[in-house]
Protein backbone atom coordinates (compact mmCIF):
# COMPACT_ATOMS: atom_id res chain seq x y z
CA UNK A 1 0.00 0.00 0.00
CA UNK A 2 1.30 3.35 -0.80
CA UNK A 3 1.63 5.95 1.47
CA UNK A 4 0.83 9.54 0.99
CA UNK A 5 4.06 11.82 1.77
CA UNK A 6 3.54 13.67 4.86
CA UNK A 7 3.47 17.49 3.91
CA UNK A 8 6.57 19.07 4.85
CA UNK A 9 4.73 21.91 7.32
CA UNK A 10 3.07 18.81 9.40
CA UNK A 11 6.91 17.44 9.45
CA UNK A 12 8.71 17.65 13.34
CA UNK A 13 10.10 21.01 13.21
CA UNK A 14 7.81 21.81 9.46
CA UNK A 15 7.19 24.75 8.19
CA UNK A 16 4.48 26.94 8.71
CA UNK A 17 4.55 27.86 4.52
CA UNK A 18 6.39 25.81 2.21
CA UNK A 19 5.97 26.47 -1.61
CA UNK A 20 7.12 24.47 -3.97
CA UNK A 21 7.34 26.26 -7.42
CA UNK A 22 4.72 28.54 -6.73
CA UNK A 23 4.24 30.63 -9.93
CA UNK A 24 1.59 33.54 -10.96
CA UNK A 25 1.04 34.34 -14.88
CA UNK A 26 -1.65 37.43 -15.92
CA UNK A 27 -1.12 36.48 -19.44
CA UNK A 28 1.93 36.90 -20.54
CA UNK A 29 3.35 38.72 -17.41
CA UNK A 30 4.85 36.50 -15.27
CA UNK A 31 3.86 37.80 -11.64
CA UNK A 32 5.43 35.29 -9.56
CA UNK A 33 8.00 32.79 -10.92
CA UNK A 34 8.86 29.61 -9.32
CA UNK A 35 8.80 30.75 -5.46
CA UNK A 36 10.33 28.21 -3.24
CA UNK A 37 9.48 29.93 0.32
CA UNK A 38 10.16 27.72 3.66
CA UNK A 39 8.57 30.10 6.50
CA UNK A 40 9.37 28.20 9.89
CA UNK A 41 7.06 27.75 12.43
CA UNK A 42 6.96 30.23 15.00
CA UNK A 43 9.25 32.53 12.91
CA UNK A 44 8.48 36.48 12.25
CA UNK A 45 9.18 36.17 8.62
CA UNK A 46 10.09 39.34 6.67
CA UNK A 47 8.85 39.08 3.05
CA UNK A 48 11.04 41.86 1.69
CA UNK A 49 11.02 43.33 -2.07
CA UNK A 50 10.20 46.78 -4.16
CA UNK A 51 6.91 47.50 -4.96
CA UNK A 52 5.57 45.25 -7.24
CA UNK A 53 8.18 42.67 -6.85
CA UNK A 54 5.25 39.66 -6.17
CA UNK A 55 4.86 39.85 -2.49
CA UNK A 56 1.04 40.29 -2.41
CA UNK A 57 0.46 37.71 -5.58
CA UNK A 58 1.85 35.36 -3.38
CA UNK A 59 -0.35 36.28 0.28
CA UNK A 60 -2.95 36.47 -2.03
CA UNK A 61 -2.60 32.78 -3.41
CA UNK A 62 -1.69 31.44 0.40
CA UNK A 63 -5.52 32.58 1.22
CA UNK A 64 -7.29 31.44 -1.38
CA UNK A 65 -8.01 34.26 -3.21
CA UNK A 66 -6.26 33.44 -6.32
CA UNK A 67 -5.06 30.29 -7.73
CA UNK A 68 -1.35 29.44 -8.65
CA UNK A 69 -0.78 28.82 -12.79
CA UNK A 70 1.85 26.36 -11.69
CA UNK A 71 3.52 24.97 -8.46
CA UNK A 72 1.32 24.59 -5.02
CA UNK A 73 1.72 25.83 -1.83
CA UNK A 74 1.71 23.85 1.68
CA UNK A 75 0.10 26.29 4.63
CA UNK A 76 -0.13 24.68 8.18
CA UNK A 77 0.25 20.93 6.23
CA UNK A 78 -2.76 21.84 3.81
CA UNK A 79 -2.50 22.75 0.05
CA UNK A 80 -3.32 26.44 -0.06
CA UNK A 81 -5.66 26.12 -3.25
CA UNK A 82 -7.47 22.69 -2.68
CA UNK A 83 -7.84 23.38 1.34
CA UNK A 84 -8.62 26.91 0.94
CA UNK A 85 -11.32 26.73 4.01
CA UNK A 86 -9.21 24.40 6.01
CA UNK A 87 -6.27 26.93 5.77
CA UNK A 88 -8.97 30.23 6.04
CA UNK A 89 -10.25 28.40 9.54
CA UNK A 90 -6.25 28.57 10.93
CA UNK A 91 -4.86 31.78 9.23
CA UNK A 92 -5.13 35.68 9.88
CA UNK A 93 -4.90 37.46 7.05
CA UNK A 94 -4.55 41.37 7.23
CA UNK A 95 -4.26 42.75 3.52
CA UNK A 96 -2.38 45.75 2.29
CA UNK A 97 -5.35 48.15 2.20
CA UNK A 98 -7.57 46.92 4.56
CA UNK A 99 -11.35 47.21 3.22
CA UNK A 100 -14.45 46.46 5.67
CA UNK A 101 -18.42 47.78 5.14
CA UNK A 102 -18.29 51.11 5.80
CA UNK A 103 -21.85 51.56 7.89
CA UNK A 104 -20.51 49.30 10.59
CA UNK A 105 -18.53 49.89 13.44
CA UNK A 106 -15.07 48.66 14.38
CA UNK A 107 -16.90 46.63 17.20
CA UNK A 108 -19.39 45.13 14.71
CA UNK A 109 -16.64 44.20 11.89
CA UNK A 110 -14.64 42.49 14.76
CA UNK A 111 -17.93 40.75 15.72
CA UNK A 112 -18.98 39.55 12.26
CA UNK A 113 -15.36 38.61 11.66
CA UNK A 114 -15.39 36.59 14.96
CA UNK A 115 -18.50 34.82 14.04
CA UNK A 116 -16.58 33.05 11.03
CA UNK A 117 -14.74 31.41 13.72
CA UNK A 118 -16.45 31.31 16.66
CA UNK A 119 -20.09 30.10 17.47
CA UNK A 120 -20.24 30.94 21.12
CA UNK A 121 -21.08 32.13 23.64
CA UNK A 122 -21.63 35.60 23.16
CA UNK A 123 -20.26 37.40 26.24
CA UNK A 124 -16.66 35.37 25.19
CA UNK A 125 -16.62 36.17 21.77
CA UNK A 126 -17.34 39.93 23.15
CA UNK A 127 -14.91 39.44 25.46
CA UNK A 128 -12.54 38.51 23.00
CA UNK A 129 -13.91 41.62 20.42
CA UNK A 130 -12.85 43.96 23.72
CA UNK A 131 -9.67 42.29 23.84
CA UNK A 132 -9.09 42.93 20.48
CA UNK A 133 -9.98 46.78 20.52
CA UNK A 134 -7.60 46.64 23.41
CA UNK A 135 -4.72 45.12 21.89
CA UNK A 136 -5.02 47.58 18.77
CA UNK A 137 -6.27 51.14 20.50
CA UNK A 138 -9.34 51.35 19.18
CA UNK A 139 -11.51 50.48 22.76
CA UNK A 140 -12.70 54.07 22.54
CA UNK A 141 -13.69 54.39 18.86
CA UNK A 142 -14.90 50.62 18.93
CA UNK A 143 -18.42 52.12 18.39
CA UNK A 144 -17.88 54.21 15.29
CA UNK A 145 -18.89 53.60 12.05
CA UNK A 146 -15.75 52.46 10.17
CA UNK A 147 -16.32 55.34 7.72
CA UNK A 148 -15.00 58.16 9.77
CA UNK A 149 -11.57 56.34 10.61
CA UNK A 150 -8.36 57.03 9.50
CA UNK A 151 -5.97 55.33 7.89
CA UNK A 152 -3.92 54.78 10.99
CA UNK A 153 -7.23 53.51 12.27
CA UNK A 154 -8.42 51.21 9.75
CA UNK A 155 -5.09 49.67 9.67
CA UNK A 156 -5.34 48.74 13.40
CA UNK A 157 -8.65 47.48 13.02
CA UNK A 158 -6.81 45.40 10.28
CA UNK A 159 -4.69 44.19 12.74
CA UNK A 160 -7.41 43.52 15.39
CA UNK A 161 -9.66 41.04 12.96
CA UNK A 162 -6.69 38.83 11.96
CA UNK A 163 -5.86 38.26 15.08
CA UNK A 164 -9.41 37.74 16.37
CA UNK A 165 -8.90 33.99 15.98
CA UNK A 166 -6.12 33.51 17.30
CA UNK A 167 -4.73 32.13 14.23
CA UNK A 168 -1.63 29.79 14.16
CA UNK A 169 -0.47 32.03 11.50
CA UNK A 170 -0.53 35.44 10.65
CA UNK A 171 -0.36 36.69 7.31
CA UNK A 172 0.15 40.32 6.96
CA UNK A 173 0.65 42.31 3.65
CA UNK A 174 2.58 45.64 4.35
CA UNK A 175 1.24 45.97 8.39
CA UNK A 176 2.71 49.23 9.03
CA UNK A 177 1.85 51.11 6.02
CA UNK A 178 -0.16 54.15 6.41
CA UNK A 179 1.06 54.21 10.50
CA UNK A 180 2.58 57.05 12.12
CA UNK A 181 6.14 56.09 13.36
CA UNK A 182 4.25 55.53 17.10
CA UNK A 183 1.98 53.42 15.33
CA UNK A 184 4.71 51.83 13.30
CA UNK A 185 6.43 50.97 16.75
CA UNK A 186 3.44 49.82 18.25
CA UNK A 187 2.60 47.14 15.23
CA UNK A 188 6.32 45.81 15.19
CA UNK A 189 5.92 45.22 18.81
CA UNK A 190 3.28 43.45 18.39
CA UNK A 191 4.56 41.28 15.91
CA UNK A 192 7.17 40.77 17.86
CA UNK A 193 5.48 39.56 20.82
CA UNK A 194 3.40 37.62 18.69
CA UNK A 195 6.21 35.09 17.92
CA UNK A 196 5.76 32.92 21.02
CA UNK A 197 2.30 32.04 20.05
CA UNK A 198 1.46 32.07 16.63
CA UNK A 199 3.97 32.42 13.10
CA UNK A 200 3.93 35.87 11.74
CA UNK A 201 4.54 36.40 7.68
CA UNK A 202 4.86 39.75 6.97
CA UNK A 203 5.37 41.97 3.77
CA UNK A 204 6.94 44.94 3.63
CA UNK A 205 9.37 47.63 1.42
CA UNK A 206 10.91 48.89 4.47
CA UNK A 207 13.56 47.23 5.37
CA UNK A 208 13.82 49.29 9.17
CA UNK A 209 11.01 47.21 9.98
CA UNK A 210 12.00 43.65 8.84
CA UNK A 211 15.62 44.84 10.62
CA UNK A 212 14.15 45.23 13.74
CA UNK A 213 11.79 42.16 14.36
CA UNK A 214 11.90 39.87 11.47
CA UNK A 215 14.08 36.22 12.42
CA UNK A 216 14.26 35.15 8.76
CA UNK A 217 13.51 37.17 5.78
CA UNK A 218 13.17 36.52 1.89
CA UNK A 219 13.91 39.18 -0.41
CA UNK A 220 12.07 38.78 -4.24
CA UNK A 221 12.69 41.01 -6.63
CA UNK A 222 10.68 41.08 -9.98
CA UNK A 223 8.36 37.38 -9.17
CA UNK A 224 11.59 35.92 -7.88
CA UNK A 225 13.24 34.80 -4.97
CA UNK A 226 16.77 36.35 -4.65
CA UNK A 227 17.51 35.31 -1.38
CA UNK A 228 16.25 33.41 2.17
CA UNK A 229 18.06 33.32 5.37
CA UNK A 230 17.85 33.80 9.16
CA UNK A 231 17.97 37.73 9.21
CA UNK A 232 21.53 37.53 11.05
CA UNK A 233 22.85 34.95 8.48
CA UNK A 234 22.06 37.44 5.57
CA UNK A 235 23.32 40.63 7.98
CA UNK A 236 26.63 38.98 8.52
CA UNK A 237 27.11 38.81 4.58
CA UNK A 238 28.59 36.50 2.25
CA UNK A 239 32.25 35.58 1.28
CA UNK A 240 35.20 37.64 3.06
CA UNK A 241 34.38 38.71 6.77
CA UNK A 242 35.41 42.44 7.45
CA UNK A 243 36.41 43.65 10.52
CA UNK A 244 36.57 47.39 11.33
CA UNK A 245 39.57 49.25 13.26
CA UNK A 246 39.81 52.29 14.07
CA UNK A 247 42.69 54.31 14.89
CA UNK A 248 43.77 57.61 16.62
CA UNK A 249 45.30 58.51 13.33
CA UNK A 250 46.75 56.47 10.40
CA UNK A 251 49.55 53.89 11.01
CA UNK A 252 52.64 53.96 8.86
CA UNK A 253 53.48 50.71 7.81
CA UNK A 254 50.52 48.87 9.08
CA UNK A 255 48.69 48.57 5.61
CA UNK A 256 51.22 46.89 4.27
CA UNK A 257 51.70 44.55 7.06
CA UNK A 258 48.78 43.76 7.04
CA UNK A 259 48.30 43.19 3.29
CA UNK A 260 51.26 40.62 3.74
CA UNK A 261 49.18 38.59 5.92
CA UNK A 262 48.21 35.00 4.01
CA UNK A 263 44.30 35.34 5.74
CA UNK A 264 43.82 39.13 4.70
CA UNK A 265 42.06 39.86 1.61
CA UNK A 266 42.35 43.24 1.00
CA UNK A 267 42.91 46.86 3.45
CA UNK A 268 41.41 49.98 2.78
CA UNK A 269 41.79 53.01 4.94
CA UNK A 270 38.89 55.30 5.65
CA UNK A 271 39.72 58.33 7.23
CA UNK A 272 36.88 59.40 10.13
CA UNK A 273 35.19 63.59 11.03
CA UNK A 274 37.44 62.74 14.48
CA UNK A 275 41.13 63.11 12.17
CA UNK A 276 40.84 59.28 12.20
CA UNK A 277 41.30 56.26 10.46
CA UNK A 278 39.20 53.16 10.11
CA UNK A 279 40.60 49.98 8.89
CA UNK A 280 38.64 47.96 6.95
CA UNK A 281 40.48 44.40 6.79
CA UNK A 282 38.39 41.84 4.84
CA UNK A 283 39.48 38.49 5.94
CA UNK A 284 39.74 34.83 4.35
CA UNK A 285 40.15 32.90 7.43
CA UNK A 286 37.97 34.50 10.01
CA UNK A 287 39.24 32.02 12.83
CA UNK A 288 42.67 32.89 12.65
CA UNK A 289 41.93 36.98 12.46
CA UNK A 290 39.79 36.47 15.45
CA UNK A 291 42.60 35.88 17.39
CA UNK A 292 45.01 37.17 15.74
CA UNK A 293 44.24 40.58 13.68
CA UNK A 294 43.71 42.99 16.92
CA UNK A 295 47.54 41.21 17.92
CA UNK A 296 48.95 42.50 14.33
CA UNK A 297 47.33 46.01 14.55
CA UNK A 298 48.94 46.64 17.81
CA UNK A 299 51.73 45.09 17.50
CA UNK A 300 52.82 48.03 14.71
CA UNK A 301 54.52 50.80 17.09
CA UNK A 302 52.64 54.13 17.96
CA UNK A 303 49.28 52.83 17.20
CA UNK A 304 46.11 53.21 19.00
CA UNK A 305 42.92 51.61 18.52
CA UNK A 306 39.70 53.27 19.29
CA UNK A 307 37.37 50.52 18.34
CA UNK A 308 37.45 46.87 16.78
CA UNK A 309 34.74 44.73 15.99
CA UNK A 310 33.34 42.72 12.87
CA UNK A 311 31.69 44.72 10.35
CA UNK A 312 27.85 43.74 10.15
CA UNK A 313 25.54 44.79 7.23
CA UNK A 314 23.08 46.75 7.25
CA UNK A 315 19.60 45.65 5.45
CA UNK A 316 19.58 48.10 3.01
CA UNK A 317 23.20 47.26 1.59
CA UNK A 318 22.73 43.88 1.96
CA UNK A 319 19.13 43.96 -0.04
CA UNK A 320 20.54 46.63 -2.94
CA UNK A 321 23.36 44.29 -3.36
CA UNK A 322 21.73 41.47 -3.66
CA UNK A 323 19.05 43.03 -5.93
CA UNK A 324 21.48 44.64 -8.30
CA UNK A 325 23.40 41.10 -8.88
CA UNK A 326 20.28 39.75 -9.56
CA UNK A 327 19.42 42.64 -12.07
CA UNK A 328 23.13 41.76 -13.56
CA UNK A 329 21.81 37.87 -13.96
CA UNK A 330 19.18 38.66 -15.83
CA UNK B 1 -9.04 24.57 13.32
CA UNK B 2 -7.45 27.03 15.33
CA UNK B 3 -7.72 26.20 18.43
CA UNK B 4 -9.37 29.20 20.72
CA UNK B 5 -7.15 31.21 23.00
CA UNK B 6 -6.28 29.85 26.25
CA UNK B 7 -9.00 30.29 29.48
CA UNK B 8 -11.39 30.90 27.31
CA UNK B 9 -14.96 29.23 26.42
CA UNK B 10 -15.14 29.99 22.50
CA UNK B 11 -16.75 27.63 20.86
CA UNK B 12 -15.69 26.85 17.33
CA UNK B 13 -17.89 26.94 14.58
CA UNK B 14 -19.09 23.49 13.39
CA UNK B 15 -17.75 21.83 9.90
CA UNK B 16 -20.50 22.74 7.24
CA UNK B 17 -18.92 21.66 4.18
CA UNK B 18 -19.58 24.23 0.94
CA UNK B 19 -22.31 26.53 3.53
CA UNK B 20 -19.55 26.77 5.71
CA UNK B 21 -20.04 30.59 7.02
CA UNK B 22 -23.63 30.83 5.86
CA UNK B 23 -25.32 32.12 8.54
CA UNK B 24 -23.21 34.91 9.17
CA UNK B 25 -23.18 36.14 6.04
CA UNK B 26 -26.79 36.06 5.86
CA UNK B 27 -26.92 37.71 9.49
CA UNK B 28 -24.41 40.12 7.83
CA UNK B 29 -26.51 40.57 4.70
CA UNK B 30 -30.02 40.68 7.06
CA UNK B 31 -28.40 43.90 8.52
CA UNK B 32 -28.76 46.02 5.40
CA UNK B 33 -32.51 45.25 5.96
CA UNK B 34 -33.13 45.68 9.71
CA UNK B 35 -30.29 47.91 10.69
CA UNK B 36 -30.52 50.11 7.97
CA UNK B 37 -32.91 52.82 6.73
CA UNK B 38 -34.17 50.40 4.30
CA UNK B 39 -35.85 49.34 7.47
CA UNK B 40 -38.76 51.86 7.21
CA UNK B 41 -38.06 53.37 3.53
CA UNK B 42 -38.67 49.86 1.85
CA UNK B 43 -42.18 49.17 3.15
CA UNK B 44 -43.01 52.75 2.88
CA UNK B 45 -41.66 52.35 -1.18
CA UNK B 46 -43.73 49.23 -1.40
CA UNK B 47 -46.52 50.63 -0.07
CA UNK B 48 -46.72 53.15 -2.34
CA UNK B 49 -45.81 51.49 -5.27
CA UNK B 50 -48.61 48.56 -4.70
CA UNK B 51 -51.30 49.88 -2.24
CA UNK B 52 -51.40 53.75 -2.83
CA UNK B 53 -52.39 53.44 -6.60
CA UNK B 54 -55.94 51.64 -5.60
CA UNK B 55 -56.51 55.39 -3.97
CA UNK B 56 -57.37 56.33 -7.81
CA UNK B 57 -60.62 53.43 -8.78
CA UNK B 58 -61.70 53.54 -5.18
CA UNK B 59 -61.30 57.16 -3.74
CA UNK B 60 -60.09 59.65 -6.24
CA UNK B 61 -61.45 58.34 -9.37
CA UNK B 62 -64.04 56.19 -8.13
CA UNK B 63 -67.01 57.54 -10.60
CA UNK B 64 -64.85 57.25 -13.73
CA UNK B 65 -63.82 53.57 -12.65
CA UNK B 66 -67.58 52.70 -11.67
CA UNK B 67 -68.74 53.22 -15.31
CA UNK B 68 -65.93 50.91 -16.88
CA UNK B 69 -66.26 47.00 -17.19
CA UNK B 70 -65.62 45.53 -14.17
CA UNK B 71 -66.06 48.03 -12.31
CA UNK B 72 -63.80 49.69 -9.55
CA UNK B 73 -62.86 46.24 -7.84
CA UNK B 74 -62.18 44.32 -10.86
CA UNK B 75 -60.12 47.55 -11.42
CA UNK B 76 -58.02 47.92 -8.35
CA UNK B 77 -57.62 44.31 -8.24
CA UNK B 78 -55.78 44.61 -11.96
CA UNK B 79 -53.94 47.66 -10.55
CA UNK B 80 -52.57 44.81 -7.70
CA UNK B 81 -51.11 42.66 -9.41
CA UNK B 82 -50.32 44.50 -12.69
CA UNK B 83 -48.40 46.83 -11.06
CA UNK B 84 -46.88 43.85 -9.15
CA UNK B 85 -45.78 41.85 -11.68
CA UNK B 86 -43.44 44.95 -13.44
CA UNK B 87 -42.51 46.37 -10.35
CA UNK B 88 -41.38 43.28 -8.34
CA UNK B 89 -38.82 42.30 -10.92
CA UNK B 90 -37.49 45.71 -11.52
CA UNK B 91 -36.95 45.80 -7.65
CA UNK B 92 -35.31 42.88 -7.81
CA UNK B 93 -32.86 43.92 -10.17
CA UNK B 94 -32.51 46.97 -8.26
CA UNK B 95 -32.00 45.83 -4.95
CA UNK B 96 -29.82 42.94 -6.19
CA UNK B 97 -27.60 44.54 -9.28
CA UNK B 98 -24.65 45.63 -6.54
CA UNK B 99 -25.10 42.58 -4.29
CA UNK B 100 -22.00 40.65 -5.83
CA UNK B 101 -20.39 43.41 -7.97
CA UNK B 102 -20.60 46.12 -5.43
CA UNK B 103 -18.63 43.67 -2.72
CA UNK B 104 -15.81 43.17 -5.46
CA UNK B 105 -15.40 46.77 -6.79
CA UNK B 106 -15.22 47.98 -3.16
CA UNK B 107 -12.72 45.04 -2.13
CA UNK B 108 -15.16 44.05 1.19
CA UNK B 109 -15.35 40.56 -0.49
CA UNK B 110 -12.08 39.99 -0.98
CA UNK B 111 -11.89 40.15 2.48
CA UNK B 112 -14.80 38.36 3.48
CA UNK B 113 -13.00 35.56 1.56
CA UNK B 114 -9.93 35.46 3.36
CA UNK B 115 -12.56 34.31 6.39
CA UNK B 116 -13.49 30.30 6.40
CA UNK B 117 -16.19 31.12 4.41
CA UNK B 118 -17.56 29.34 1.26
CA UNK B 119 -18.14 31.00 -1.94
CA UNK B 120 -21.07 29.04 -2.01
CA UNK B 121 -22.44 30.33 1.07
CA UNK B 122 -21.88 34.11 -0.47
CA UNK B 123 -23.58 33.59 -2.98
CA UNK B 124 -26.40 31.79 -1.58
CA UNK B 125 -26.98 33.94 1.40
CA UNK B 126 -27.13 36.85 -1.06
CA UNK B 127 -30.01 35.25 -2.79
CA UNK B 128 -31.94 33.82 0.11
CA UNK B 129 -31.81 36.89 2.29
CA UNK B 130 -32.58 39.63 -0.37
CA UNK B 131 -35.31 37.34 -1.92
CA UNK B 132 -36.68 36.27 1.79
CA UNK B 133 -36.87 40.31 2.17
CA UNK B 134 -38.40 41.48 -1.08
CA UNK B 135 -41.10 38.95 -0.50
CA UNK B 136 -41.90 40.00 2.64
CA UNK B 137 -41.59 43.70 2.30
CA UNK B 138 -42.37 43.83 -1.34
CA UNK B 139 -44.65 41.21 -2.01
CA UNK B 140 -46.05 40.22 0.96
CA UNK B 141 -46.41 43.04 3.21
CA UNK B 142 -48.22 45.18 0.36
CA UNK B 143 -50.39 42.58 -1.01
CA UNK B 144 -51.74 41.73 2.72
CA UNK B 145 -52.68 45.12 3.10
CA UNK B 146 -54.18 45.07 -0.62
CA UNK B 147 -56.11 41.84 -0.05
CA UNK B 148 -57.89 43.53 3.03
CA UNK B 149 -58.75 46.80 1.00
CA UNK B 150 -59.81 44.47 -1.58
CA UNK B 151 -62.34 42.54 0.69
CA UNK B 152 -63.53 45.81 1.79
CA UNK B 153 -64.19 46.75 -1.46
CA UNK B 154 -66.02 43.35 -2.49
CA UNK B 155 -68.21 43.68 0.71
CA UNK B 156 -66.55 39.84 1.85
CA UNK B 157 -63.32 38.34 2.34
CA UNK B 158 -61.93 37.12 -1.05
CA UNK B 159 -61.48 33.62 -1.89
CA UNK B 160 -58.07 33.46 0.42
CA UNK B 161 -55.97 30.60 -1.62
CA UNK B 162 -56.86 31.82 -5.08
CA UNK B 163 -55.45 35.13 -4.19
CA UNK B 164 -52.49 33.52 -2.06
CA UNK B 165 -51.80 31.18 -5.07
CA UNK B 166 -51.76 34.32 -7.13
CA UNK B 167 -49.49 36.07 -4.88
CA UNK B 168 -47.38 33.29 -5.06
CA UNK B 169 -46.99 33.54 -8.95
CA UNK B 170 -45.63 36.94 -7.85
CA UNK B 171 -43.37 35.32 -5.88
CA UNK B 172 -41.92 33.28 -8.28
CA UNK B 173 -41.41 35.74 -11.07
CA UNK B 174 -39.26 37.98 -8.18
CA UNK B 175 -37.29 34.85 -7.75
CA UNK B 176 -36.25 34.67 -11.15
CA UNK B 177 -35.15 37.83 -11.83
CA UNK B 178 -33.64 38.25 -7.97
CA UNK B 179 -31.35 34.89 -9.31
CA UNK B 180 -30.91 36.03 -12.92
CA UNK B 181 -29.93 39.47 -11.29
CA UNK B 182 -27.16 37.70 -8.64
CA UNK B 183 -26.01 35.79 -11.85
CA UNK B 184 -25.37 38.74 -14.01
CA UNK B 185 -23.38 40.34 -11.27
CA UNK B 186 -21.12 37.70 -10.81
CA UNK B 187 -20.61 37.87 -14.33
CA UNK B 188 -20.04 41.18 -15.26
CA UNK B 189 -17.72 44.01 -14.77
CA UNK B 190 -19.61 47.18 -14.17
CA UNK B 191 -22.91 48.09 -12.60
CA UNK B 192 -24.67 49.20 -15.73
CA UNK B 193 -24.63 46.07 -17.86
CA UNK B 194 -26.21 44.32 -14.94
CA UNK B 195 -29.18 46.76 -14.90
CA UNK B 196 -29.34 47.52 -18.18
CA UNK B 197 -29.94 43.89 -19.23
CA UNK B 198 -31.81 43.11 -16.11
CA UNK B 199 -34.38 45.51 -17.03
CA UNK B 200 -34.35 44.57 -20.81
CA UNK B 201 -35.34 40.89 -20.05
CA UNK B 202 -38.54 42.60 -17.89
CA UNK B 203 -38.89 45.04 -20.59
CA UNK B 204 -38.29 43.69 -23.75
CA UNK B 205 -40.51 40.13 -23.15
CA UNK B 206 -43.36 41.60 -24.75
CA UNK B 207 -41.54 41.99 -27.89
CA UNK B 208 -39.64 38.74 -27.58
CA UNK B 209 -43.29 36.85 -26.75
CA UNK B 210 -44.65 38.36 -29.91
CA UNK B 211 -42.19 36.86 -32.43
CA UNK B 212 -41.46 33.47 -30.70
CA UNK B 213 -44.81 32.98 -28.30
CA UNK B 214 -43.90 29.87 -27.66
CA UNK B 215 -41.63 30.98 -25.19
CA UNK B 216 -44.04 32.26 -22.72
CA UNK B 217 -44.14 28.40 -21.28
CA UNK B 218 -40.21 28.41 -20.86
CA UNK B 219 -39.93 31.95 -18.51
CA UNK B 220 -41.30 34.02 -16.12
CA UNK B 221 -43.17 36.54 -18.96
CA UNK B 222 -46.48 35.21 -18.56
CA UNK B 223 -46.57 34.78 -14.32
CA UNK B 224 -48.03 38.56 -13.68
CA UNK B 225 -50.77 37.58 -16.32
CA UNK B 226 -51.62 34.06 -14.83
CA UNK B 227 -51.24 35.82 -11.24
CA UNK B 228 -53.90 38.64 -12.48
CA UNK B 229 -56.15 36.00 -14.08
CA UNK B 230 -55.83 33.36 -11.38
CA UNK B 231 -56.65 36.79 -8.82
CA UNK B 232 -59.78 37.72 -10.97
CA UNK B 233 -61.06 33.17 -10.68
CA UNK B 234 -59.85 32.38 -14.21
CA UNK B 235 -58.01 29.07 -14.28
CA UNK B 236 -54.18 28.66 -14.29
CA UNK B 237 -53.54 29.02 -18.21
CA UNK B 238 -50.54 26.90 -18.03
CA UNK B 239 -48.52 24.78 -15.75
CA UNK B 240 -45.17 24.92 -17.99
CA UNK B 241 -43.55 28.23 -16.47
CA UNK B 242 -44.22 26.59 -12.98
CA UNK B 243 -41.75 23.98 -14.17
CA UNK B 244 -39.33 26.05 -15.78
CA UNK B 245 -38.98 29.10 -13.67
CA UNK B 246 -37.53 27.22 -10.69
CA UNK B 247 -35.04 25.05 -12.57
CA UNK B 248 -33.86 28.64 -14.38
CA UNK B 249 -33.76 29.95 -10.96
CA UNK B 250 -31.47 26.96 -9.99
CA UNK B 251 -29.77 27.54 -13.18
CA UNK B 252 -28.61 31.06 -12.58
CA UNK B 253 -27.57 30.37 -8.91
CA UNK B 254 -25.25 27.73 -10.57
CA UNK B 255 -24.18 29.69 -12.79
CA UNK B 256 -23.70 32.78 -10.05
CA UNK B 257 -21.82 29.89 -7.84
CA UNK B 258 -19.59 28.19 -10.65
CA UNK B 259 -18.46 31.93 -11.65
CA UNK B 260 -17.96 33.27 -7.76
CA UNK B 261 -15.52 30.29 -7.37
CA UNK B 262 -13.45 30.75 -10.39
CA UNK B 263 -13.17 34.38 -9.16
CA UNK B 264 -10.01 35.86 -7.84
CA UNK B 265 -10.41 38.79 -6.21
Amino acid sequence: MTQTPTPESERPNGFAIATHGLTKRFGDFTALDALELRVPRHSVFGFLGPNGAGKTTAMRMLVGLSRPSAGRAEVLGRDATRDSLEVRRRVGFLAQDPRFYEHQTARETLRFTARFFYAGPARAIEDRIDEMLDLVGLADKADRPIRGFSGGERQRLGIAQAQVNAPELLIMDEPAAALDPVGRHAVLSILGRLRAHTTVLFSTHILDDVQRVADHVAIVNRGRLIAQAPTHELLAGDGAATYLIGLERSPDGALEALRALPWVADVGEHPTADGGVTLHVAVHDEAIAKTELLRRVMDVPDTVVTHFRRRSFELEEVFMELVRDAEAAR
Amino acid sequence: MSAPPAGTALRPVADRGAWLGFGNLARNEAAQWTRTRSAWVQPLVWLAILVAPLSLPLVFMRELFASEAGGTFEAALDMVFQMGSLALPIGAVIVLHGAILGERQTGTAAWVLTKPASRTAFVMAKFVVHTLALLVVALLLPTWIAYGILSWEAGGALPLGRYAAAVGLLGLNLAFYAALTLMLGAIARNRGTVLAVGLAVIVGADVVLAVVPALAHAGPWVLGRMATVLAHGGPLVTPWPLLAVPLWIVAFLALAVWRVRREEF
